[in-house]
């Protein structure tokens, strides 16, 4: 990277972390540091929510997921607008009425204290590795592109958080994430246009989305039911759903945002905003990783992303077969490039017969340097065992490397590295509101200051960004753990879930059935996942894990039915 | 309960966004015809 690229990358994030600083200074008490005075307006809201949830990996990976199987991952979010009218409803005004901190502070009103207890462990656990995983997985890749050592990128990131988390509280993540929004979408937006720009003179924008079509990667709607695929509409609208209910309405980092508004109108108004941009912002990105897809079929790409990873084979005694194979892919590309070229102008000319014929063979060539991408995955993983031949996450910020102008390199880098820091800034703030209310202040010191809490407060959330980079920073020791933390949501979320909607709609459920029940449907998800995990799973069972989150809450209420028609009164 | 909540719900949001029937049909609308312009792009284009 030029000069240029790292003064507007450390000016921009520096800019951020300061202004955050400088401008929430001074929390008084709990109530001001947690729930930020309760003065947010529903724009800033909504931007938080929206921050909360796009991380870094958000920016990485979908555009590469774009690019490698098209834009179908958007029918992941059909089911988020529908979600937060369900919040805006049911959840929201009871959280303003009971006047909570924490959600989990809602289910020992509504059940007892070992309830509440549970799901905030539960989400302790979860977010408190959730939250390591989100400095980690961008540090793996950002350390890669940059040259720097993984820890020192861990340590960059974190310590960058904990400094506004730490001194402004829920405040100064709220306003941050509107610069880190900004950032975010602006450079996103900016780059679409650059790589549209970049297409060959004789390559319109319309001939472009043709190519992409016709290469099968506009497929944004699937209306096929199938239980196995796990994205398309049915999947989206039914069992996202229930991952958006529980994502948005019981974990505390989502919680938290819209907990910070002036009434319930506000905090609704955030949500809608949400439910409204959401879809438009994830077609955006996953449009920009097509345009991308687009732009590689006139410039050769490199036949594997990760540079780090391809250099080390270079330098074992694997070289001569990927010389080899590269020769082969060279040759493939020109081949793919002219029939492309034929392709256009046979769309062009609007003639159907030669549409097909050309469309054919570039699918053929298509599948042909795919096969040949594989090859080298293989020889990339004979060359060094322990490497990570899925090289999706490298496609976008490869392609800014390359090809984006000098000043704009840096931007980019910057919405990744602000992606990372909104989202977890987010989680460190719950994480420690959290333990400060459900734990500290509810078992632990009941009748301390307020001032006294706020600087518990501080502690706990300097304490879980320690946890979080100490994580991070040894995660790359246990293997497939990221894909472990990464399931743990779908894990848990159904059956916290559960004992919310148990809460809401099933009076006739007490405290002791609804706890019973919410471990049985626990062990009950686990077991279910680690017969998929197997393959030994019956076909009825058999089921992609966005599932999990449906059977777990569905069977919080049927457990906890059975067990108060069994147990009786308590 | 709703009631409850809302009568004390009394700082400034426009006329048009308190008549929360609308607000949600909107976000179901904007979604259905996301979902449409998506399914006849998808086809337009293949």
């Amino acid at each position: 990277m030029s000069v240029l690229d790292w003064v507007v990358l450390f000016g921009t994030l520096i800019f951020i972390v300061a202004y955050g600083v400088w401008k929430t200074r001074g929390s008084k008490d709990i109530d001001d540091y947690l729930k930020g005075g309760n003065d947010a307006k529903w724009w800033a809201i909504g931007i938080s929510i929206m921050a909360t949830q796009a991380s870094a990996i958000t920016f990485l990976s979908t555009p590469g997921q774009a690019y490698a199987d098209g834009m179908g991952f958007i029918q992941f979010y059909f089911g988020l607008p529908i979600a937060m009218i369900i919040l805006s409803v049911t959840f929201v005004p009871l959280y303003y009425k009971l006047k909570v901190f924490t959600a989990y502070e809602f289910l020992e009103t509504r059940f007892d204290l070992k309830t509440r207890s549970l799901t905030a462990i539960l989400f302790l656990v979860q977010r408190g590795l959730a939250a390591g995983i989100t400095i980690y997985a961008p540090s793996i890749i950002l350390s890669t592109l940059l040259g720097w050592n993984l820890g020192i990128t861990n340590l960059f990131i974190g310590a960058l958080v904990i400094i506004y988390t730490v001194s402004g509280g829920t405040k100064a993540v709220t306003q941050t994430q509107k610069q880190q929004m900004a950032v975010m979408m602006g450079g996103m937006i900016i780059a679409g246009i650059v790589v549209i720009n970049l297409l060959p003179a004789n390559v319109s924008f319309s001939d472009a989305i043709h190519v992409a079509g016709k290469m099968e990667k506009l497929n944004l709607v699937n209306f096929n039911f199938d239980l196995h695929d796990k994205y398309n509409f049915w999947s989206g609208i039914t069992a996202a759903l229930f991952l958006f209910v529980s994502y948005f309405g019981t974990d505390q980092s989502q919680v938290q945002r819209y907990l910070t508004g002036r009434s319930v109108s506000e905090s609704r108004l955030g949500l809608m905003m949400n439910g409204l941009l959401k879809i438009p912002m994830q077609f955006i990105i996953l449009f920009i990783g097509v345009m991308v897809f687009v732009f590689y079929q006139f410039y050769q790409p490199p036949v594997f992303f990760n540079k780090v990873a391809k250099q080390q084979v270079e330098e074992s005694t694997y070289a001569g077969e990927l010389k080899q194979l590269e020769k082969e892919y060279t040759t493939l590309f020109d081949e793919k490039k002219e029939a492309i070229h034929g392709l256009i102008t046979a769309v062009n000319e609007k003639d159907d017969v030669k549409i097909s014929v050309e469309r054919e063979k570039v699918l053929s060539l298509e599948e042909k340097s795919k096969l040949i991408r594989k090859e080298v995955k293989e020889v990339v993983k004979m060359a060094n065992p322990s490497a990570e031949t899925n090289d999706k996450d490298y496609v976008f910020m490869t392609f800014v490397m390359d090809n984006l102008p000098i000043g704009l390199v840096g931007l980019l880098f910057a919405v990744i590295f602000s992606a990372a820091m909104s989202s977890t800034a987010s989680e460190l703030n719950a994480l420690a509101s959290t333990t400060t209310v459900d734990l500290y202040k509810r078992s632990m010191r009941k009748k301390e200051s307020e001032l006294h809490y706020v600087s518990s407060s501080k502690w706990f959330t300097f304490l879980w960004g320690v946890i979080a980079i100490l994580f991070a920073t040894y995660a790359s020791l246990f293997e497939n753990l990221i894909q472990a933390v990464n399931l743990l949501g779908s894990l848990f979320y159904g059956t916290i879930l559960g004992v919310f909607v148990v809460a809401f709609y099933f009076k006739y459920i007490k405290s002791n059935a609804v706890f019973i029940a919410a471990i049985l449907a626990e062990i009950a998800v686990v077991v279910i996942h680690i017969l998929n995990t197997n393959q030994t799973a019956p076909s009825w069972l058999t089921m992609g894990y966005l599932w999990y989150n449906v059977v777990g809450c569905i069977l919080v209420v049927i457990f906890g039915y059975l067990l108060q028609a069994i147990g009786g009164r308590k | 309960m709703k009631e409850q909540v809302n009568s004390n719900d009394n700082l400034g949001s426009p006329p048009f966004f308190r008549k929360w029937s609308g607000m949600y049909g909107l976000v179901i609308g904007v979604l259905a015809v996301l979902v449409i312009v998506f399914h006849f792009f998808s086809l337009y284009f293949s």
